[in-house]
């Protein structure tokens, strides 16, 4: 019985896993074009890497990966930091890139 | 004497040479930077750098002088390496400290002088008429850096020297920068920004300012402006 649960909670969960496909990092030091250009640049470095969205606002770096790919938060951290700059949160989200991009170009419009 | 004004000339040349750019002398991780440069009346000058890490950078560059008297080409070619050595990153802010010190080989040519006359520079060697005169020599540089940045404020100071076994050349900068608004990344950035510099060692000590209005987007980085004397300013930088 116990080990049914956990295969039907197992199989509820999957699908939220599959959708969390975006990471979206809190980073501190980015003030300027540069910053966000070597964040992306460091970031692209990564096979699993689709895309890259920072916003220098929100102090937001997002990523999405390639289908059936993840990059560990240790590997997110070592990126980041590597770049010069400060990782403060990782979060796996639903938002596509989409939503994000229009965010940020709401921010660099107010 | 007139040998240590030849050598200062030169000196100063290579401090313009390598000013950092973007008051910064690394820009990012494996990136390679292109910079062009003109100095009305001064100078004229390249330089092709590649940071292999956001930790430190390599570069060479070629720099030619036109303010140095008449008949006289003034051209330094150099190496350099910077070392970000500490990084603060705040919320809305970052503050850094560079250091810096390369060599470079610099080379002064007196064009041949259409009647004999006592020459204006002591090199160690009378003028010959219709003969051009050439005179190298290894020169150093070492400097440091500090620097704080916000999206709408820049500040940065910076001590430079430059050296060799004839001459002794230094200079203390300050730079204030001013943005009127936050620009956001891929946006174009808009910066005013006023420099002052003190120059000192075996050149007579002044101090200069400039207003200088600064734009960078994406990957074009240019600055505009002049000298409170009036004379114009230009630099173009390429990052990829």
């Amino acid at each position: 019985m116990r080990m049914t649960l956990r295969v039907a909670a197992a199989l509820l969960l999957m699908p939220l896993a599959a959708q969390a496909s975006t990471i979206e990092m809190k980073v501190f030091g980015m003030v300027c074009g540069y910053c966000a250009q070597g964040i992306e640049k460091s970031l692209r470095t990564h096979d699993a890497t689709a895309d890259v969205v920072v916003s220098l606002e929100n102090k937001l770096v997002a990523v999405t990966t390639r289908e059936g790919q993840d990059i560990t938060d240790d590997e997110l951290r070592k990126m980041i930091t590597k770049a010069g700059y400060d990782l403060k949160s990782i979060s796996r989200t639903k938002r596509t890139m989409s939503e994000i991009r229009g965010e940020v170009l709401e921010a660099a419009n107010q | 004497m007139n040998s240590h004004r030849i050598f200062c000339v030169v000196g100063l040349a290579a401090l313009f040479t390598l000013t950092p750019a973007f008051g910064r002398p690394i820009l990012y991780g494996n990136s390679t930077t292109f910079m062009a440069e003109y100095r009305d009346g001064v100078m004229k000058e390249a330089q092709l750098s590649y940071a292999p890490s956001s930790r430190w950078s390599v570069g060479v560059g070629h720099l030619e002088l036109n303010d140095t008297g008449p008949r006289h080409e003034h051209e330094v070619n150099f190496g350099r390496l910077n070392l970000l050595l500490k990084r603060w990153n705040l919320e809305s802010a970052q503050a850094n400290v560079f250091v810096w010190g390369g060599a470079g080989r610099s080379s002064i040519t007196i064009a041949p002088s259409p009647t004999p006359e006592p020459s204006e520079h002591d090199h160690g060697a009378p003028p010959v008429p219709g003969v051009a005169q050439t005179f190298e020599e290894t020169a150093w540089n070492s400097g440091g850096q500090i620097d704080f940045e916000t999206r709408r404020t820049y500040f940065a100071a910076s001590s430079d020297a430059h050296y060799s076994s004839t001459f002794l050349h230094r200079t203390d900068t300050l730079q204030f920068g001013f943005s009127p608004y936050k620009h956001e990344a891929g946006t174009l950035a808009t910066w005013l920004v006023v420099s002052a510099s003190h120059y000192a060692g075996d050149i007579d000590e002044n101090t200069q300012v400039a207003l200088l209005l600064r734009f960078f987007r994406k990957h074009v980085w240019m600055e505009l402006g002049a000298t409170t004397e009036g004379k114009p300013q230009g630099r173009i930088m390429l990052t990829f």
